[in-house]
């Protein structure tokens, strides 16, 4: 397999991901490029990161909740803001605090949610599942079999994670000390 | 410590008890892990005064932790019994300060989300990754509650829509008699005209009209035409 065949790989996955709606799993890409091997897809992708970011150019290859997509630059932003307008409504202190509490301990219920947060989460949990950051992924087996929450593929697309392994660890916040309290 | 006037707190929404605290101890600058509880707690009673002051609603659990600061204000005030040393008594504020520092951490978590938040959005892609005012058609993580909340909004956009379902009048034969005896009442007769005329509905003019045909049956009611396409009168039978 000469070099040209390998230019030809990195050009369909290259096209497959302009073309795809949402993040391009591996094993998406698995089942439409059949005879390669997972690791030669993961080869492909790697030198079609760098390339891009070797061009130094507007766009990038990030891997985001599990897939690949290309993504502006983020000097592109200002002007990109003006084409895109609309940006979801920020999440209240409430929802944020809710959802951190979830990404970090799910599946977690409601009650242990509220302990920690030392207030009624009820309407925070609310404005999560309704915006599709989290959802019910089964019930504890105690009484009252309270829901266990847990975050979405959704949540990951919009925090820009890749998996939920990438989330920063808690401990490396405590040295970061109390950032969020205003001067 | 500043002086008595010196303090002040901004009123600004707390998202609970916890919040609020977490806020005294940094503006007092003291150890989150050797609370001042004395000095703490009347910050804290002061704040939710403040709150009532402006008629601000002081969630229970404001109310709650009050207590929990005054009992732990009292129980440090109070004399360690110093003669009997086995172990030592447990501070009370022990549980407190667990609480504090474990709702301090998952603040900062929630600040650094929203920070990696803002720093994703300056990154765009060809096709909007989320939108929570327009969920995509195909979610493979649909569930029970996503798919309830997909139906109410679309109940919400369907009802201002004008609809072309004709809601079936409930119309009582009876109830139209009497009302038509009553419009006759004293008078002696009413053209059939000013019968019908006030009915807003074909649906309503036809159940009058039964109504009518049936009062005659009954001998109750007279109908008369002096002339052909004439006025038809109705009339009370004597």
């Amino acid at each position: 397999m000469g070099s040209e065949m390998i230019g030809d790989w990195m050009n369909i996955i290259e096209g497959l991901l302009f073309v795809s709606p949402t993040p391009l799993t591996l094993q998406k890409l698995k089942e439409i490029l059949d005879p390669l091997t997972s690791q030669e897809i993961r080869d492909h992708l790697q030198s079609l990161q760098s390339l891009y970011e070797e061009r130094n150019g507007a766009l990038q290859v990030k891997e985001i909740a599990g897939g690949y997509q290309f993504y502006t630059r983020p000097e592109i932003a200002p002007w990109a803001r003006k084409l895109m307008e609309s940006k979801p409504a920020k999440l209240s202190r409430a929802s944020l605090e809710t959802l951190a509490i979830i990404a970090y301990n799910q599946p977690t219920s409601k009650s242990e949610v509220d302990s920690v947060r030392g207030v009624d989460s009820h309407k925070a949990i609310r404005n999560l599942l309704e915006k599709g950051l989290i959802r019910v992924i089964g019930r504890k087996d105690e009484a009252g079999r309270p829901l266990l929450y847990g975050t979405t593929k959704r949540f990951l697309e919009r925090f820009g994670l890749k998996d939920l392994a990438s989330l920063p660890a808690l401990d490396e916040l405590q040295e970061m000390g109390m950032m969020s309290e205003e001067g | 410590m500043k002086g008595e006037g010196s303090y002040e707190v901004k009123l600004r929404d707390f998202e609970g008890p916890l919040d609020l605290l977490l806020h005294l101890i940094k503006r007092n600058e003291v150890d989150i892990y050797n609370i001042p509880i004395a000095q703490i707690t009347d910050q804290y009673l002061d704040h939710l005064m403040r709150m009532q002051g402006l008629n601000l609603e002081v969630a229970g659990e404001f109310v709650l932790m009050a207590a929990t600061l005054i009992y732990m204000k009292s129980k440090m005030l109070l004399p360690q019994p110093s003669s009997m040393e086995e172990a030592l008594p447990e501070d009370p504020r022990r549980e407190l300060v667990e609480r504090l520092v474990e709702y301090k951490r998952y603040k900062e978590a929630a600040f650094l989300l929203e920070r990696k938040e803002d720093q994703f959005q300056q990154q765009y892609t060809n096709q909007p990754q989320y939108s929570p005012e327009d969920p995509p058609v195909i979610d493979p993580e649909i569930d029970l509650f996503r798919l309830l909340s997909v139906f109410c909004d679309l109940l919400k956009k369907t009802a201002n829509e004008p609809s072309l379902i004709i809601d079936r009048e409930e119309l009582d034969i009876h109830q139209c008699m009497v009302e038509i005896l009553d419009r006759i009442g004293e008078r002696k007769s009413l053209t059939l005209m000013s019968l019908i005329e006030q009915r807003p509905s074909r649906i309503q003019m036809i159940v009058t009209f039964l109504a009518l045909l049936e009062l005659i049956r009954r001998g109750v009611l007279k109908v008369r035409q002096r002339h052909n396409f004439g006025e038809i009168w109705i009339y009370r039978s004597e």
